[in-house]
């Protein structure tokens, strides 16, 4: 268990608190290779994130695509249900609550999704979209009463002229529109949170800065409280307070936007920062994050999630077999083959990796020297997955790598913000 | 802040589609009206409303009110009295192919109507629900779905008796696996739509999000299908009366009924008898299927810009 250090804001101030959440999602396995293994295939989309909310606070929630950003934000509004942790709103735990408990709650926390397309019914005139959850919460029963706190509720976010485009489809909208007829939607309700997931990542950069200027007026004339969610560094900056930052279904480090940005602690912060200025999504990785692409959810590596891309990792910081495996594929692919080397070493589909151990069966009659040549290969990788060896020995016919056990992590509190990094405890 | 459009060119090009259900259809129905889809399904359409106007004026149209047996002269050639002749029992051909396009568009209107009103709940049932429910009850109508459309309406009809509402009955039965599986379909595609969960986001109950968030969009595909089912049901009615499990014998018209009685004087060339009530049941299915085939290829684009 992690300690959330987050947690420390007195719990009357919380809106919304979150602990230890953990979101698991099957994985649909071919029936023979479930019945050869029976472990469970699920990908770790969210792996224990604690944060709260005060009243009033936009919190970011940023990282890298796939980190599981939405998959946080539709378990808080209670679109799925959490495999464990707790989801306390206004004082309630409401983690396994039913569907029909939770309809009354749903007034008060909203979700806007990325794709504002996507989240209109197409069939549905904006109006009797906007005007709907009144009528689903039999809220306004009038029809002309719906109409006007449509209107009113449409003039409020900017949907004007709000007579004309009362009955206009969604696609009859532009982007920017469509995104205000959303909020307009969720808005309605008078909800206390909102989460916004990547509310204005599709839209052009002219509508962008509009509606993010919505998102904060509305927040100062309700008293909204949002968890803003975006890859976005630049548009996080600008809006929230405090800022999560996510990697790979964990928060790494959390606090104050301003003192994160001015001095990024965890290697990965640092790593997404030094992004920033660079327009282009894909030389920015390359540049910045070396080692390879972000690990898959399924098999998150071991320790620390970010050692294997990490520039100040350490040789306590999670090295594991399949790590091992990885600096033999580069090097096999990499350095020109001698004759020996295809023999001692083999194809690298003749390796294996399984927990913190890497090894081969060999048929060579001198294992010896194939530890020899190992030995050589790991003198050449970085030093601290050097210095996570424990061992590399010749047992029997195998030849086997072996890993150190990681130290164990926990959030630390560093200055103003919780930081989940070796480095810091 | 309060920009008005913000993008105006992007909104005008956006085509109309997304109007509601007889909009999002009769507008790419005029708009496509020079292709050959359009072409074919005006055609269809032409053709089913002249059906349905000789169905409803009946009484009015036809020379002989009189069907009774033995009311006029026997085995008459089509002549300027009787422009379709007379048949082996003296009836007027003509009155009697007037009162068989009632019967046959009453019993495909009740088949298929109510394949429809059964089929498409149930189907939208399913596929939104899915789990056990759902693949009990594909398995149900993919049963019903595999057996000879004729020979299970058949079956039905020698249990339930003779009459128009009851060949509709039997063979609405064909049909309802037809447009459950089409609804199903639509359904499974729309549901993981955003706007579907976002409508859950709003609290909308599992009725709501059903019927004002995905029938809409289900209910699309039904005309094609409707105008196959429509062309098949009338083959499949005159099918029954051919082989006799049809109507009563003193129903006023009915097509598969003289079709069959006319069988044996085909070779003495009396003609009369049975090409008249055999061209009625080809063009009525005839243009059924233009109008389900041009619907079809007028439909499908719609749908998959939809989508994207
Ligand atoms: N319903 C689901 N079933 C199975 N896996 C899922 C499901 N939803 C998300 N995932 C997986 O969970 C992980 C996290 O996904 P999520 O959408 O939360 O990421 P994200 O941070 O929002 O990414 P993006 O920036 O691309 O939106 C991904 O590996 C994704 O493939
Ligand atoms: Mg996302």
């Amino acid at each position: 268990m992690t300690g959330s250090a987050s947690g420390l804001e007195s719990p009357a101030e919380d809106l919304l608190k979150v602990q230890d959440l953990l979101v698991h999602f099957p994985v649909k396995v071919p029936l023979i290779q479930r019945l050869i293994s029976r472990e469970k295939v699920v990908v770790h989309a969210v792996d224990g994130v604690s944060f709260s909310l005060k009243r009033g606070e936009i919190l970011g929630l940023v990282g890298e695509s796939g980190c599981g950003k939405t998959t946080v934000g539709r378990t808080i509004v209670r679109l799925l249900e959490p495999t464990s942790g707790r989801i306390i709103f206004e004082g309630r735990d409401i983690s396994h609550l039913s569907q029909s408990k939770l309809r009354p709650l749903r007034r008060r926390m909203q979700i806007i999704f990325q794709d504002p397309h996507a989240s209109l019914n197409p069939a549905m005139t904006i109006g009797r979209a906007i005007g709907h959850p009144l009528q689903i919460h039999g809220i306004v029963r009038d029809a002309e009463e719906v109409r006007q706190s449509v209107l009113d509720i449409m003039r409020e976010v900017g949907l004007t002229p709000e007579d004309q485009l009362f009955d206009k489809y969604p696609g009859d909208l532009s982007g920017g529109q469509k995104q205000r007829a959303v909020i307009a939607r969720a808005m309605i309700l008078e909800p206390r949170l909102l989460v916004v997931d990547e509310g204005v990542a599709m839209l052009d950069m002219s509508v962008r800065a509009k509606v993010l200027e919505l998102i904060l007026n509305l927040k100062r004339r309700h008293g909204l409280t949002y968890l803003f969610i975006t890859h976005d560094l630049a548009t996080a900056k600008f809006l929230c307070d405090r800022i999560a930052i996510m990697y790979l279904g964990r928060v790494v480090e959390l606090g104050p936007a301003a003192s994160i940005y001015a001095e990024p602690k965890h290697p990965y912060t640092q790593a997404l920062l030094q992004v920033i200025p660079t327009p282009d999504p894909d030389k920015r990785r390359k540049k910045i994050l070396p080692r390879g692409e972000v690990p898959d959810a399924i098999h998150p590596p071991a320790g620390c999630r970010f050692h294997p891309r990490c520039q100040s990792v350490l040789p306590t910081c999670g090295w594991e077999g399949r790590d091992f495996i990885d600096l033999l594929d580069e090097h096999l692919s990499t350095s020109p083959k001698g004759v020996e080397d295809d023999e001692l070493l083999g194809s690298i589909g003749e390796w294996w990796a399984e927990g913190f151990e890497a090894g081969r069966k060999t048929d060579a009659k001198d294992p010896k020297k194939l530890v020899e040549r190992v030995k050589e290969i790991l003198a050449k990788a970085p030093p601290a997955m050097a210095q996570a060896v424990q061992s590399v020995e010749a047992k029997g016919e195998f030849v086997i790598v072996q890993f150190r056990t990681p130290d164990k992590l926990v959030h630390t509190a560093v200055a103003d913000r919780t930081v989940e990094c070796l480095l810091y405890q | 802040m309060k920009a008005k459009h913000s993008d105006p060119k992007r909104a005008s090009s956006l085509p109309e589609i997304p109007l509601p259900f007889l909009g999002r259809l009769i507008h790419p129905l005029i708009r496509e009206r020079r292709s050959l889809a359009g072409a074919l399904s005006w055609m269809g359409l032409g053709i089913l409303f002249f059906f349905i106007f000789i169905a409803v004026f009946a009484p009015l149209l036809v020379p002989f009110s009189q069907t009774q047996p033995f009311a006029s002269p026997v085995l008459q050639a089509p002549s300027l009295q009787h422009l379709m002749g007379t048949d082996n029992v003296g009836r007027d051909v003509l009155s009697r192919v007037i009162w068989g396009a009632r019967t046959s568009l009453e019993i495909m209107a009740i088949g298929v109507l109510i394949a429809l009103a059964v089929g498409f709940p149930v189907g939208l049932l399913s596929g939104y629900v899915g789990g056990k429910i759902d693949r009990l009850l594909v398995l149900i109508m993919d049963s019903i779905y595999a057996f000879p459309g004729l020979l299970l309406a058949a079956l039905i009809a020698a249990v339930i008796g003779r009459g128009v509402f009851n060949i509709g009955i039997a063979i609405t039965v064909i049909y309802i696996p037809l447009y459950f599986r089409v609804t199903r379909s639509q359904t499974l595609s729309v549901r993981e739509e955003p706007y579907v969960e976002a409508a859950r986001a709003l609290g909308a109950k599992s009725h709501t999000v059903m019927f004002s968030y995905i029938a809409h969009s289900a209910i699309i595909a039904i005309p094609v299908i409707f105008s196959l089912s429509s062309a098949d049901a009338i083959l499949t009615a005159a099918g029954l009366s051919y082989l006799g499990l049809g109507l009563e014998v003193d129903t006023p018209g009915d097509w598969g009924r003289d079709l069959s009685d006319a069988q044996s004087f085909i070779g003495v060339g009396i003609w009369w008898m049975s090409v008249f009530p055999g061209l009625m049941i080809v063009i009525l299915t005839v243009g059924l299927s233009f109008l389900g085939e041009g619907l079809n290829d007028i439909i499908n684009p719609i749908l998959r810009k939809e989508r994207s």
